[in-house]
C-alpha cells in the first residue's frame, strides 16, 4: 500500500492524530543500511583496538590501565550515542563502544586465564546495561546478540542449557508477538528480538561455522553446543514456542482450539517438529518463519527461509544415518506435508488455489 | 516502504496512539487475517512438500544403491519427471501448484543426468552436467514463467562456469591467472543476466521480484569487487582493466538504480563495494610496518566513509519515498 493510501485508510477510520514531533523524526533506515553501519563500526573498532594495542602496548599489559581505558571508551560511547541522532555520532559511538568492550574483555581475561565460563556472566551484565543505556538500535541488536550467546555458553557450562533454551525461545515469541503493545519500548523490543534470533541462527549453523573454523578459534566451548542437547531437546522447546504462537494467533482470529482446522494446524506443528528429530534445528527455522509471518516482518521471513535452507543442506552431510534413510524420511515428509495441505484446503471455508503470488 | 514499516514510522512520529495500534495493524493487514494465514500455510506446505519430495529423490540417487538395477533407477527417475510434468499439464498453468511441479521436474532432470553419468561412466566433466542441465531445462523455464526456476537456471550456469575453470584452469588461455579469469566470466555472465532481467521485468510483472534481482546483483558485485581486491594485493596484466571496469560498473549501476530502476538495496551494495575497495586500498598502501597512527587514521577513514554512506543513503531513501 502506498504511503498516501495507507494514511488515508487510517485517517478514514479515525485512527490517526496530529504528529507530535514531525520535525524531529528521521526516516527509519532499512536493515541493510543498519548492517552497513554495524560493519563499518566493527571494522573501525578493530583498527582502534590495534591502534591502542601498538600505542599503549606496555600499558595495556597492566590490567588496571586496560580496564580504565576500556571503561572510559564505553562511557564516552554512551554519552555520544545519547546525543541527538546524527550519523557521524552513531558511527563514532559504535566504534568507541566496541573498542572499549574489547579492551575490557582483554583486561578480564587476565583474571580468568583466557575466554572461559568465568567471563560469561560479566559479559552478559555489561551487555544488558548497554542495552538499557545506549538507545542506538544497531548497538542494541549487537548487545542482545552477545548477551544471549554469552548466557547460552554459561548455561551450557552449568548444565541448564535445555531449560534456558526453552526460556529463550518463549521470550523470542513473546517479544515479537507483543512488539507493538509497548510503543515507547517498541524499538528496544525489536532490537532485542533480532539479537535473540541472530544468536539462535548462529548456534543453528554451528556446523558450518566450525567447518570454516571461525568460531572454533574464539570459543572452543561452543563446539559442545550440539553435544549438550539431544535432538528432542531441540525439538521440544521449538514445539512449545510454535504452539504458543499458534494458540495466540487462533485466539486473535476468533477460532476455538477444538475446531477441526485448529486441531489439524496443531497436529501439523507437532509433525514438523517431529521431523526436526531427524533434521537438526529444523524447528528453529520454522519458528523464525512463523514469527515473521505473524508480524508481516520480511526480515524474519528471509532469516527463517535462510535457516531452513541451511539446515536442510547440512542434513545431506549429517553422518548419523545413511543417504537412503534420509531420502526415505524426506520422501515421507514431502508426502505428509502435501496431505496436510490437501486436508486443510478441504476443511477451510472454501478451497483455494493460489495464483502465482510468490 | 512496507505497510509494517509505515505503521512503525507513524507510531514513532506519535501519529498513531497506543489504543489504536492493534486496529490499525489489522486494518492494513500487518497482522495477518484468516486469508493471509491460509495463503501462507498453503504456500509453505506446497513448497516444502514439493522440495522435500525432490530432495528425497536426489538423496536416494546419491546413495547409489547397488542392489537397484540400472534400468530400475532410470525408470524411477524418468517416471517421476513424467509425473511432475503431467501434474503441471493437468493443473492450471498459472497456479502455484503447477509451477512448483515444474520446478520439481527441473530438479529431477538434474538427477537423471547425474544418474546417466554415474551408470555409464561417460568420463564427462562435472561442468558438462550443469551446463547440459541448464540447457535442457531452458524450455521449461521459458514456459513456466516462475522466478525460482530461472534462479536455478542462473545458478547452474554459474556452477558450470566455476567447474569449467576448475577443470581446464583457463578459457582459451585468455589470462595468466585462471582464478581471475573465472571471476571475469562470472562477472560478465551475472551482470549480463541482471541487465536482461531488469529490462524484461519492466514489461513482465512475474519477473519483477526484487529479491531475485538483488541476489543476481550480489553475484555480479561480489565478483568484480573481488577482482579489484586481487588487483590491489597482486598486480597483474589485467589489474588496470579490472579497476577501470569496476569504475564503469559503479557509475553505470548508479545511474540505472538511481534513475531508471530505483532500488536502495542495490545502491547500498554499490556503496559497500566502494567502501571495501577504498578501505583495502588505503590499508594496503598505508600499513607498512608496526605503525600505530596508521590504524587510527584507518579507523577515522572508515567512520568517515560509513557516515557519508549512511547520510547519502538516507537522503536517497527520502527521495524515493517522496
Amino acid at each position: 500500500m502506498s504511503t498516501n493510501a495507507l494514511r488515508l485508510t487510517l485517517q478514514s477510520a479515525g485512527l490517526l492524530v496530529k504528529e507530535q514531533s514531525p520535525e524531529l523524526h528521521l526516516a527509519e533506515s532499512p536493515w541493510y543500511v543498519k548492517a552497513l553501519l554495524g560493519l563499518s563500526g566493527w571494522l573501525a573498532a578493530l583498527c582502534l583496538l590495534i591502534f591502542f594495542g601498538f600505542w599503549l602496548q606496555s600499558l595495556l599489559l597492566n590490567v588496571s590501565v586496560s580496564l580504565t581505558i576500556g571503561s572510559a571508551l564505553i562511557v564516552t560511547a554512551i554519552v555520544i550515542l545519547r546525543l541527538p541522532k546524527n550519523e557521524f555520532y552513531e558511527h563514532l559511538g559504535f566504534a568507541a563502544s566496541l573498542t572499549g568492550q574489547g579492551l575490557l574483555l582483554l583486561a578480564l581475561t587476565h583474571y580468568t586465564d583466557g575466554l572461559n565460563k568465568q567471563l560469561y556472566l560479566p559479559i552478559v551484565f555489561v551487555q544488558i546495561a548497554l542495552i538499557v543505556l545506549i538507545p542506538s538500535y544497531t548497538h542494541r541488536v549487537y548487545s542482545s546478540f552477545i548477551a544471549t550467546v554469552a548466557l547460552t555458553l554459561f548455561m551450557m557450562s552449568v548444565g541448564y542449557l535445555w531449560i534456558f533454551k526453552i526460556i529463550v525461545l518463549l521470550s523470542m515469541c513473546w517479544l515479537w508477538l507483543n512488539e507493538f503493545h509497548y510503543p515507547k519500548h517498541m524499538k528496544m523490543i525489536q532490537a532485542v528480538g533480532y539479537g535473540l534470533i541472530l544468536s539462535e541462527i548462529m548456534f543453528t549453523n554451528m556446523y558450518a561455522l566450525f567447518f570454516f573454523n571461525i568460531l572454533g578459534q574464539l570459543i572452543p566451548a561452543a563446539s559442545q553446543f550440539d553435544a549438550w542437547l539431544s535432538p528432542w531437546m531441540h525439538a521440544i522447546p521449538a514445539t512449545l514456542a510454535m504452539l504458543f504462537i499458534a494458540r495466540q494467533q487462533l485466539k486473535q482470529l476468533g477460532h476455538s482450539l477444538s475446531q477441526p482446522v485448529s486441531l489439524i494446524l496443531l497436529a501439523l506443528i507437532v509433525a514438523l517438529n517431529a521431523l526436526s528429530l531427524q533434521i537438526d534445528h529444523l524447528g528453529i527455522g520454522l519458528l523464525i518463519l512463523l514469527l515473521g509471518c505473524a508480524g508481516s516482518n520480511r526480515i524474519l521471513i528471509g532469516l527463517g527461509i535462510f535457516t531452513l535452507l541451511s539446515t536442510v543442506m547440512s542434513y545431506y552431510y549429517f553422518l548419523e544415518t545413511t543417504l537412503l534413510v534420509k531420502s526415505q524420511i524426506l520422501f515421507i515428509s514431502g508426502l505428509t506435508l502435501l496431505v496436510f495441505r490437501w486436508i486443510i484446503q478441504r476443511l477451510s471455508y472454501k478451497p483455494m488455489e493460489l495464483k502465482d503470488v510468490s | 516502504m512496507s505497510n509494517r514499516s509505515q505503521i512503525i514510522d507513524l507510531i514513532e512520529r506519535g501519529a498513531l496512539p497506543a489504543e489504536n495500534i492493534d486496529t490499525a495493524l489489522t486494518l492494513v493487514k500487518v497482522l495477518p487475517d484468516n486469508s493471509a494465514w491460509r495463503a501462507f500455510i498453503d504456500k509453505f506446505l506446497l513448497f516444502s512438500g514439493g522440495m522435500s519430495l525432490a530432495a528425497g529423490v536426489i538423496f536416494f540417487f546419491a546413495y547409489n544403491w547397488a542392489e537397484f538395477g540400472r534400468f530400475a533407477k532410470f525408470t524411477i527417475a524418468e517416471v517421476l519427471i513424467v509425473l511432475s510434468v503431467l501434474a503441471y499439464w493437468r493443473l492450471d498453468s498459472q497456479s502455484l501448484s503447477a509451477k512448483v511441479a515444474l520446478l520439481v521436474s527441473t530438479l529431477l532432470l538434474g538427477v537423471l543426468l547425474a544418474l546417466y553419468g554415474q551408470i555409464y561412466q561417460t568420463g564427462a566433466d562435472p561442468w558438462q552436467l550443469f551446463f547440459y542441465w541448464a540447457l535442457l531445462m531452458l524450455p521449461w523455464a521459458l514456459i513456466g514463467q516462475f522466478v525460482p526456476i530461472w534462479l536455478v537456471w542462473v545458478s547452474l550456469l554459474n556452477l558450470a562456469l566455476m567447474q569449467y575453470h576448475l577443470t581446464f584452469r583457463s578459457t582459451m588461455g585468455l589470462m595468466q591467472n585462471p582464478g581471475t579469469e573465472m571471476l571475469w566470466w562470472l562477472f560478465l555472465f551475472n551482470t549480463g543476466v541482471l541487465l536482461m532481467w531488469e529490462y524484461l521485468a519492466t514489461s513482465r510483472k512475474w519477473l519483477a521480484k526484487r529479491w531475485a534481482a538483488r541476489l543476481i546483483g550480489w553475484a555480479s558485485g561480489s565478483s568484480i569487487t573481488y577482482l579489484v581486491l586481487s588487483s590491489i594485493f597482486s598486480y597483474e596484466s589485467t589489474s588496470l582493466l579490472s579497476i577501470v571496469v569496476w569504475i564503469i560498473w559503479l557509475l553505470t549501476f548508479y545511474q540505472l538504480y538511481r534513475r531508471i530502476w530505483p532500488d536502495l538495496f542495490m545502491l547500498a551494495g554499490l556503496m559497500l563495494s566502494f567502501g571495501i575497495v577504498a578501505f583495502t586500498f588505503f590499508a594496503r598502501h598505508m600499513i607498512t610496518g608496526w605503525n600505530a597512527p596508521v590504524f587510527l587514521l584507518l579507523a577515522i577513514i572508515i567512520i568517515g566513509m560509513g557516515t557519508g554512506a549512511s547520510i547519502w543513503l538516507k537522503r536517497l531513501q527520502k527521495e524515493m519515498q517522496a
